[in-house]
This record gives C-alpha cells, structure tokens and sequence, in this order.
C-alpha cells in the first residue's frame, strides 16, 4: 500500500515535472539573451530593417508565432560555449528581422543532424542554416534540404559535390598568424631553445585539422623553421580527454615547451594536466617551461591569459556575434531568392588573434561581454580590483 | 479487464495507449505533427531501432544485453563505404558490412556462453574493439569519395512512397515477431530468461540458444549500420553514439524486463516510436534541446511507473 502510494506521488511528480519542462522549454526561446539586449539592438542596421521587410513578403504560412515565417538552424555541438553564444545571436537577430526561429543541436552526430534537418523540412522553415558534422555529412544534408526545396546553407564543412551556398570559417589567415606571434615570443624569450610543440587536435574535423593545427604549425615555422612537432593527439573536444593527452605528454615527451590547443577545452584540458604536475607556470607573464595557446576566445582562456602566473598567453578568438548575423543575412538572402539555393555561393568569416601583451584586458572584457554575454567581471576574477 | 489478456498483452495495451496519447498531444500542439512527410520521417528515423532493438528483445528476454551495437552500427557502416568505394559489387558490399556484424555477434556469443565472460563486460570489450576498428579503417575521417551510383538506395529510396529502410525494418520486425511468438525458438528464450538452470535441466541448448540470439543482434546492428552509411551517403565512424541506449530505452519502454523473461518485440516497437514521436513533435514545438533532454527522461521513467500502477490497479 506505502509503494502504492509511494509510486502514484511519484507519477504526478513526474507529470508535473515534464509540464514545467514543456513549458520553460518552449518560453526559454523567447527570451533575450541576458546582455544581448543592449549589444543586438546597437547594431540594428538598414540591413535588419530591410530584413524585417523581407520577413513580411516571406510566405507566411510556415508555423511560426503569429504568422511569422521560420528559420532553422542545426547547431554543431550545443554544449560548447561559442554555440551557445552563436545560438542566442542568431535568435536574437532573427528576432529582429521579424522571423522565427527553431535551433536543434546536431550533437556533433552525423545521423541527428540528418534528423534534425528532416525536422525543420516539417516544420515548414523558410530556410536552414547548419554545421554539418563533416563534408560528408554536409552532403547528405545538402540534399535532403534541396529534394525538399527547402533552401539550407552550410557553416565550416561543405558539401563537396552538390552545389550549395556556404559561410566559410576561413581560419588559417589568424592561426597561422597566432602560431606566428607565439613563436615570435618564445624566440625573445628563449632564443636558443628549439620549439618543440604538442597539438591538442580533432583529427576527424577536417577544418580543425586544417586551418587550426596544421596552420598554427606552419604559422610556427614561418618563424622558427627548425620548430619540430613532437606529438599531436585527440582531445575529443573534451576537457578531461585533453586532460589525459596533457598527461600523456608529459611522459612521452616531456621536453615539449609550445602546445596548442584546437579550442579552449582542448588548451584547459591540457593546462590543468601541466599544472597539476607543476609546470604551465609563468613569472610576470613570461613562462617558465612552455607555453600554451587555445582557440575560442572564452571566459576560462580570457583568466588564464591575464594571469602573470599562467602559461597561457594566446587565444584565436571566433566571433559567435558576427559568424550568426551573418548566417542570419544569408538566410534571409536565400528566402528573398538574391541567392540561388543551388549555387556556390560563399561568404567567409574570419577570427581574429587576443593575447596577454597586445590586448588590452578592458577590450577582451568588451570582447566577452559583446560576443559572449559574459557578466563575469574579468579584472574581479583576477583581483585586480 | 478480461483475465484472458495477458499481462505482456496488457503491457502492449499501455505502452501503444500512452504512444496514442503522445501523437494526439503532438497532433494539437504541432500542426505540421500529422503530416504524412513527417510521419515518413519519424518512421525512417526508428528505422535502426526498430531492426537491432527486434533482435536486442530477444536477447533481453533470455536476461542478456549487449552494448556494441553502436560500435558495430558504425563499424559495418564503414566496412560497406570501403568496399563501395574499392569496387566490390554494392550488393557484395553491404553482405560484407552485415557480415562485420555477424561475426562480431558470433564473438559476443562465445565470450558470454563459452568463455563465461559477464554479458556487460563482453559487449563493452566488443564496442571498443569495433569503434577503434571503425576509426582505424577510415583513418577517423568520414568516406563518401568515390562511392558509386546506388550507394544510397537503401537508404534513401522508396517503393511507391514507402522509404525501402522502413520496409525492411517492417519485415524485421514480423519475422522476429514470428520468431518470438510462433516459434520453439522464443518459448526457450522466455524460458531461459525466466530460469535458465531449469531450462538447461529441461533439455534446452541454453548457451547455444543464446549464442545464436548474440550472432543475431550483431547481424541485425551490422544491416542497421549498411542503411545508415547509404541514409547518410557516407561511412562515418562517429555515428551510433548511445545507439545501444536508444535501443534499450525502446525495449523496456515496450515492457521487456532488464533481468529477462518477459517482454515483446511488438512493445519495443511502439517503444521505438514513443521515442521517435518525442524527439521529433519536440523539435517540432522548438523545445529547447536541454530541456528535451529532461523531458525524454522524465517520459521515461514516468512510463514505466504508469505502466507498473495500472498493472498493480487491474489486479
């Protein structure tokens, strides 16, 4: 009778929990990003006005709130931060041009984002934006939007065989120019130790291969040409994969003295793994043993960077304000037809390279604050106030 | 409630009530729901579920599980794109991705049954091995150069305007229906499962019996692998992640007991479509993707203490 009663609370507990989620899930995309409020409405621009007029002239009858047509986005991995970030930009900014938004997270899963884009082919979405898995997932996505006629432009991987309009991530330009820099500052450090450097990697990403490890190695050795690579591993795009390959570093090759890391859970993760063993330490924002570069331009990177103490000094950081607008305006530009949905049409964005020396730290607060809705005090955290 | 009705048929009854209720709710809320498109969608996506969870049924009722077969959904996946790709006739090369399969279930029904290895343990061993391997053959990176004409057939194409994927997965579905209920076959996997000492000390070939079920979900997660890799147009080693969860979550939706004998493939099919029906009328409704998560486990766990009230009431 008590495990009667027992199981019977528990079920209305249960329904009443899946309600409230229901509920706070469907409102939770309504609201504004915490900062982005201020930040979005300053760049309301002619474009966004004549998006909104775009927006009108759409077909409305799509499914969207209160008429409005809808745009879809399947996101690459929603449990990062810059995706988070780059997600509520893209809300916000649809928001303003007066249309709605429905974002999946493709869970870096070739198969969910196939899903997720017969989703929004339902749903009736006057256009899709998404970050295919890979170029080849890329494909299966192409075509599956274009047998549906539903116009889907790509982020970062391409399709190679089926023309398709794509926003290219065309990073190299900065990594190679951040592997520079760090290569730069080791030789006015320590000019007479050759640069071995270890690479946190995802080697299945092509573009991260390419345009981040491979290009920050060759940034290196534009500077130094002798700067070996003694290892280069798979994070995982994980923090505690990276972890392990930091420690594996240091027992493999422990005179490594440059690592890079493809984004910032791939450089933490390798950080906290040399600091756990006493080294990734710096003396007045020189380091001692090595020095450490990330990728992303985060919160946890922007406290390593300010610190004297710590060895990472340098991060490539990706815009999620400016790579959203964008992918926002092609959508729109798509659903006007000013691009052919079958065409191979492309529109780069680029990073752009922080560091301890060269950047003032009230500029990577503003960089924080305007990309990442950060509300975390940057000088606070450091005590420098 | 009439005593005739069984008490798999009664959880049959609940399971397909609560799936009924789930797509009139999805209905109301999500006009594009009820679509014909999309329920074509939600049907191609259990797809795979539908054919490894109809073998995976079995094995659980005998009180097996395995785990690999997310790994082998990825491994027979791009054992058929490599050898698409190398010229091996398409028809070859899917029989050869099956065959991954088939000869990981084999490994899995001997490690289990002759060499005595903890059915958890043996399947985890098995899903390492064959994720390496899926990364080890396709140098991590995903293949869909050079893969001939037809390569997505299976997985794409359609028969009049029913998807050839779903087409299979029904038939998978019949046979091991047939299987389970029709046949001497099943009887012994109930009875295995319900007490596997008294089914050996009745005459049954209980390790042979279940060995031959282990080749089966290693051949059946092998045919889901060869559809992905053509759905997907590619042989990707990253696919089938938490595949093996999905397909556990269908079976004890569709009231197959963790700890064997009991349970029915019918059930993990309406299983399968709970979960298919959620995902896609939330993605439909634009929850957001953290809470979809919550909800899918409150759905869960709330189905099946439904499930065990109402059985409790009826008594």
């Amino acid at each position: 009778m008590k495990s009667k009663s027992l199981k019977r609370w528990l079920s209305v507990c249960l329904a009443a929990t899946a309600i409230m989620v229901m509920t706070a899930g469907c409102q939770g995309k309504e609201e504004a990003p915490a900062d982005g409020g201020a930040s979005a409405a300053q760049s309301e621009s002619p474009q966004a006005s004549d998006a909104a007029d775009a927006a009108d002239k759409t077909d409305t009858a799509s499914g969207g709130k209160d008429g409005k047509a809808i745009i879809g986005k399947v996101s690459y991995n929603m449990n990062e931060a810059y995706h988070q970030a780059e997600c509520a930009w893209f809300e916000k900014y649809a928001e303003e041009a007066g249309y709605d938004t429905i974002i999946i997270d493709g869970k870096v899963d070739s198969s969910i984002m196939l899903n997720s884009v017969q989703d929004l082919i339902s749903k009736n979405t006057k256009a899709i934006i998404c970050q295919p898995a890979d170029v080849a997932n890329a494909e299966a996505l192409v075509q599956e939007a274009q047998n549906a006629d539903v116009p889907l432009a790509t982020f970062v991987n391409k399709a190679e065989t089926t023309a398709n309009p794509h926003i290219r991530l065309y990073e190299a330009p900065a990594t190679k120019e951040l592997g520079a820099a760090a290569a730069k500052k080791w030789m006015e450090w320590y000019p007479d130790k050759k640069i071995v450097m270890a690479i946190i990697d995802i080697p299945s990403s092509q573009q991260v291969h390419e345009e981040r490890a491979l290009a920050f190695v060759e940034g290196v050795q534009s500077v130094a040409a002798d700067a070996e690579v003694a290892v280069m591993l798979d994070g995982e795009s994980s923090r505690d994969k990276s972890m392990a390959c930091g420690e594996d570093i240091l027992q493999s090759h422990p005179e490594v003295n440059m690592v890079y890391g493809i984004n910032a859970n791939s450089v933490l993760g390798a950080l906290a793994a040399f600091e756990a063993a006493g080294r990734g330490q710096a003396e007045d924002g020189i380091p001692k043993t090595e020095l450490f570069v990330g990728t992303d331009g985060s919160e946890q990177e922007a406290i390593k960077i300010y610190d004297p103490n710590s060895s990472l000094k340098l991060t490539m950081a990706l815009s999620p304000k400016n790579n959203a607008k964008t992918q926002i305006d092609t959508a729109i530009q798509l659903m006007n037809g000013e691009i052919d949905a079958k065409s191979d049409y492309e529109v780069e964005v680029t990073d752009v390279v922080l560091d301890y020396w060269n950047t003032p730290i009230d500029e990577f607060q503003k960089f924080l604050v305007d990309e990442y809705f950060s509300e975390m005090d940057l000088k606070q955290e450091l005590g420098l106030e | 409630m009439s005593k005739s009705i069984s008490k798999s048929t009664l959880t049959q009854l609940i399971t397909l009530s609560i799936l009924i209720v789930l797509v009139v709710v999805l209905s109301i809320l999500a006009p594009e729901f009820l679509t014909y498109n999309n329920m074509m969608n939600v049907l191609r996506q259990v797809t795979f579920v539908i054919i490894t969870g109809s073998a995976a049924t079995m094995l659980m009722i005998t009180g097996h599980m395995d785990l690999s077969v997310g790994s082998l959904l990825a491994l027979s996946g791009v054992v058929f794109a490599v050898c698409a790709m190398n010229d091996i006739p398409l028809f070859l090369a899917g029989l050869l991705g099956v065959g991954v399969g088939f000869a990981f279930g084999v490994l899995n029904g001997i490690l289990v049954t002759k060499l005595k290895v903890t059915h958890v343990i043996a399947t985890l061993g098995s899903m390492y091995v064959a994720r390496g391997l899926s990364y080890i053959v396709t140098d991590g990176k995903s293949i869909n150069a050079g893969l001939p004409r037809g390569f997505d057939s299976i997985g794409r194409k359609m028969i009049g305007t029913i998807p050839i994927a779903v087409i299979i997965a029904v038939l998978v579905l019949l046979i091991f229906f047939f299987l389970e209920s029709k046949t001497v076959f099943g009887k012994y996997a109930f009875a295995i499962g319900g007490n596997k000492n008294a089914a050996t000390l009745s005459g049954i070939k209980s390790n042979r019996l279940v060995l031959s079920i282990y080749t089966l979900v290693g051949t059946m997660a092998g045919l889901s692998g060869v559809i992905m890799a053509s759905r997907l147009g590619a042989g990707d080693p990253n696919v089938g992640n938490g595949f093996e969860f999905d397909c556990i979550v269908a079976i004890v939706l569709g009231g197959t007991s963790v700890a064997g004998g009991s349970g029915s493939v019918i059930g993990m099919a309406i299983g399968a479509l709970i979960v298919g029906f959620l995902s896609n009328g939330l993605n439909l409704l634009g929850v957001g993707t953290f809470y979809q998560t919550v909800f899918k486990g409150v759905i869960l766990v709330g189905a099946v203490l439904l499930d065990s009230l109402i059985k409790k009431k009826l008594k």
